[in-house]
């Protein structure tokens, strides 16, 4: 047993952690959130330059080919600069689908173009109508036939929609059970997006209205589900939280250790210490599932069954973990001056990213075959 | 003991006259989800018209004595009242007065005479709106830590300092405050409290958006905050409410009404739309309420929150009837605050992310599942954090060997007592 980084990963992991210091200061994103800005291409074009965008594409279409742990580690330093961009949608899920499909031209196009940050393609697939029972429930049914298919539908919490150079949207041809992926410009005709108010980070709805697809535009599913496809998708999402729980706890450190009430340092008092352990142990326990799943994957060990759980205890913990960050600052930790709340929302807004966490623990019973 | 609330016909009479009276004075839109400045300034006007003429019949602050513009009404009428207006998604007073109820609550039992005849009766008949101001830079949990002054001076204090997290939007007429009166006393024998006119020169306002604002300028009253500053404010000292340096017992009144003390018999709203949301929301071709795993979640939801409601429903008894309080209004507080930061995740995860939008399609129950995710966490520290709630409940019960702590006094003490009425057998 070995659990330290290799020298390689400790390189990864410092070299994303020296751009989120340098370039992504937390008094810009506060800014940004405060104008709605949603994410800043200048730092997409440095994870393109960095190769960040074709992380997880295999090395045939240009891509990194990093392994899950080293792929988590630059997500992870990312999560916690709280760095908002469509990385996330277009280079790890969408990646992710795309490559337990079936290879044809179009999907190793995609696949090249990610790689090469020329295309964005988010993935459009919930559904308004339906709860969530997986990505190959969530086809919407095309009309047509002979191989000129027409799209209308909606499409929702749909993140960072309004960057994506294409859609990667789940379909479903007449008299197919299987269903399938579309990839589609997102400037085609009957396209509408719209931002969603609230309590979210760059959630759209996509409306596509008599949107007509050609038969190269469907990419098909291969041999393994769409949910197990996106095994290391779950566990870099994963990591992205863990980063941001990382960073919620030494903002929590340092302000129970600056903020002086009752003539001392707040961190004395027991009761705050038991928020900071409670943040600390929601944190551990996610970033060890995370780091053990990596490698579950990497070696062949069930790394779905424990993609699953990385998954759940992540979206649980860190919403737990915010909670008990915004209990340590009180009033302070509210004012979107400070910073906390970037995180806060993004808890929030991650929680059932790739599934309810409830919804992932029944997967997860179900690989380990119970 | 009698858990249901039965009305007699004199309240029934009441109601039917207070319903009538709500169906010709509350206008349309006044419960709206503002979407602009000018819209929050619109509805915020309806609120004030509403609570003047509330005020005019004495149903703005109903428990308040009528000789100084309260209703003096009755526990059963005051019932009636709570019950028409929360009906209608109003409370009483419909705006945020927080220096109003707690102010005018400690004035009532600290006031002079003369302070009384001055103070209440603007505040009765809605003519002016106070915010509370206690809160500074660095005093949060630790009130008595205060560092504004009001040094006296003459015929005058002078105030110097600022004060944080204050308010809401569209400004007040007066600051109900706690400021150190003798910065050489000790602590807790130095403060004083003060009903200042909000208009004094050197009063200055910086507005502060909270997380529970939907965005800057585009707000309910519930994320607006601002931060006062004095600088030099000259204010009379008749102004000085229950005496210089007395601040300390002043505040034990205070307290406990922002501690939920006084209790209330009210329905969660969220608990109420959210349910009408599953009963009318169709989710994988059905009803959400038909669905088992909605029905398991709304039924522990349901639990939770009947435990803060008949906790508030105790205190609310516990005080008409004049029974001795002890820990009851933090342990409410501490329920309520925690209950709503437990139902945050319980609804996102009964309703899934529509609950973390507002948008006018997707957005659950008309977005006040969404309000709720972000006041559930920022509702967490007005009126004392959790932790300090901890800590009034360990110390009312004499926790570590100490003389059990005194609930602080309430004006509305005893008053089912001294009006019999509730306690009569009941009419058919």
């Amino acid at each position: 047993m070995d659990l330290s980084l290799t020298p390689s990963q400790l390189l990864i992991r410092d070299s994303a952690r020296a751009f989120v210091r340098r370039h992504v200061p937390r008094a810009e994103l506060v800014r940004q959130a405060k104008e709605g800005q949603t994410w800043d291409p200048d730092w997409f074009g440095h994870f393109r330059e960095a190769g960040w965008t074709g992380a997880l594409v295999p090395v045939a279409f240009g891509g990194l080919a990093l392994d899950p742990l080293s792929a988590a580690l630059i997500f992870e330093e990312l999560g916690r600069g709280a760095v908002p961009s469509p990385l996330i949608a277009s280079s790890v899920i969408a990646t992710g689908l795309l490559s337990g499909c079936q290879p044809s031209e179009q999907r190793d196009a995609a696949l090249t173009a990610i790689a090469d940050g020329i295309m964005i393609l988010i993935p459009a697939l919930r559904r308004p109508d339906m709860s969530w029972k997986g990505v190959a429930a969530t086809g919407t049914a095309l009309t047509g036939s002979n191989g000129t298919w027409v799209l209308t539908g909606s499409k929702v919490f749909v993140p960072f929609a309004d960057t994506a150079t294409h859609f990667l949207v789940s379909v479903t041809t007449p008299g197919d059970a299987t269903p399938s992926l579309a990839i589609i410009p997102a400037g085609a005709a009957g396209i509408a997006t719209r931002l969603l108010s609230g309590f979210l980070q760059a959630n759209h709805q996509v409306d596509f209205d008599n949107v007509v697809l050609s038969e190269t535009a469907i990419v098909r599913a291969g041999a393994r589900s769409f949910d197990d496809s996106l095994a290391v998708a779950r566990v870099v999402v994963a990591a992205y939280q863990v980063g941001g729980m990382l960073e919620m706890l030494e903002m929590s450190v340092n302000h129970s250790n600056t903020r002086v009430q009752f003539g001392t340092p707040i961190g004395r008092f027991q009761r705050v210490q038991d928020h900071i352990i409670r943040l600390l142990n929601a944190m551990d326990a996610a970033k060890w599932a995370t780091y053990e799943a990596a490698w579950a994957l990497e070696a062949g060990r069930n790394g779905v069954a424990r993609s699953y759980l990385a998954g759940s205890t992540t979206s649980d913990s860190y919403f737990e973990a915010a909670n008990a960050a915004h209990e340590v600052h009180a009033a302070i930790g509210s004012d979107p001056r400070y910073g906390l709340t970037l995180y806060t929302r993004i808890s929030r807004t991650m929680y059932e990213l790739l599934g309810p966490p409830g919804w992932q623990r029944r997967q997860m019973a179900d690989a380990l075959d119970w | 003991m009698e858990f249901e609330l039965k009305y007699t016909k004199a309240q029934e009479e009441f109601r039917d006259e207070v319903r009538a009276w709500l169906a010709a004075n509350v206008p349309g839109g006044i419960t709206a989800r503002p979407r602009s400045f000018e819209e929050s300034r619109a509805v915020y006007f309806m609120r004030r018209e509403l609570g003047r003429r509330l005020g005019a019949k004495g149903w703005l602050y109903p428990s308040g004595e009528k000789k100084y513009g309260g209703g003096g009404l009755n526990l059963d009428q005051i019932i009636v009242l709570e019950e028409e207006t929360a009906r209608l998604g109003l409370g009483l007073p419909p705006y945020y007065d927080s220096g109003g109820k707690m102010g005018g609550a400690s004035i009532r039992v600290w006031g002079t005479e003369e302070q009384k005849q001055r103070f209440l009766p603007p505040i009765y008949r809605g003519e002016v709106r106070s915010w509370q101001l206690l809160t500074e830079p660095s005093a949060g949990s630790d009130l008595a830590g205060v560092k504004t002054t009001a040094i006296r001076d003459g015929d005058v204090y002078v105030v110097n300092g600022q004060k944080i997290y204050i308010g809401s939007h569209h400004g007040a007429d007066r600051y109900w405050t706690i400021a150190v009166t003798d910065p050489k006393g000790k602590r807790h024998q130095n403060v004083s409290w003060f009903m200042i006119d909000a208009s004094l020169p050197g009063i200055t306002t910086q507005p502060l958006y909270m997380l529970s604002a939907q965005s800057e300028g585009e707000t309910d009253e519930h994320g607006h905050k601002n931060i006062i500053f004095f600088d030099n404010v000259r204010i009379p000292t008749d102004c000085l409410v229950g005496g210089e340096n007395n601040g300390w017992k002043v505040a034990s009144t205070h307290l406990e009404v922002e501690h939920s003390g006084q209790g209330n018999i009210r329905t969660n709203p969220v608990w109420i739309a959210l349910l009408a949301h599953c009963r009318t929301h169709h989710r994988d071709g059905r009803p959400l309420i038909e669905d088992p795993d909605v029905r398991a979640k709304l039924a522990e939801i349901f639990s939770r929150l009947e435990a803060v409601r008949l906790l508030s429903t105790r205190n609310f008894w516990m005080v008409y009837a004049g029974e001795k309080r002890s820990y009851e209004g933090s342990q409410v507080s501490y329920l309520r605050k925690t209950t709503n930061l437990w139902l945050t995740r319980a609804i996102l995860d009964l309703l899934g992310p529509e609950a973390l939008t507002n948008d006018p399609v997707l957005g659950a129950a008309g977005g006040i599942a969404e309000a709720q995710q972000r006041r559930g966490i920022v509702e967490q520290h007005p009126g004392g954090t959790t932790d300090i709630q901890r800590v009034v409940i360990a110390r009312r019960l004499g926790v570590g060997n100490r003389e059990p702590q005194q609930a602080g006094r309430l004006a509305e003490e005893g008053m089912a007592r001294e009006n019999p009425a509730v306690a009569q057998p009941v009419e058919a």
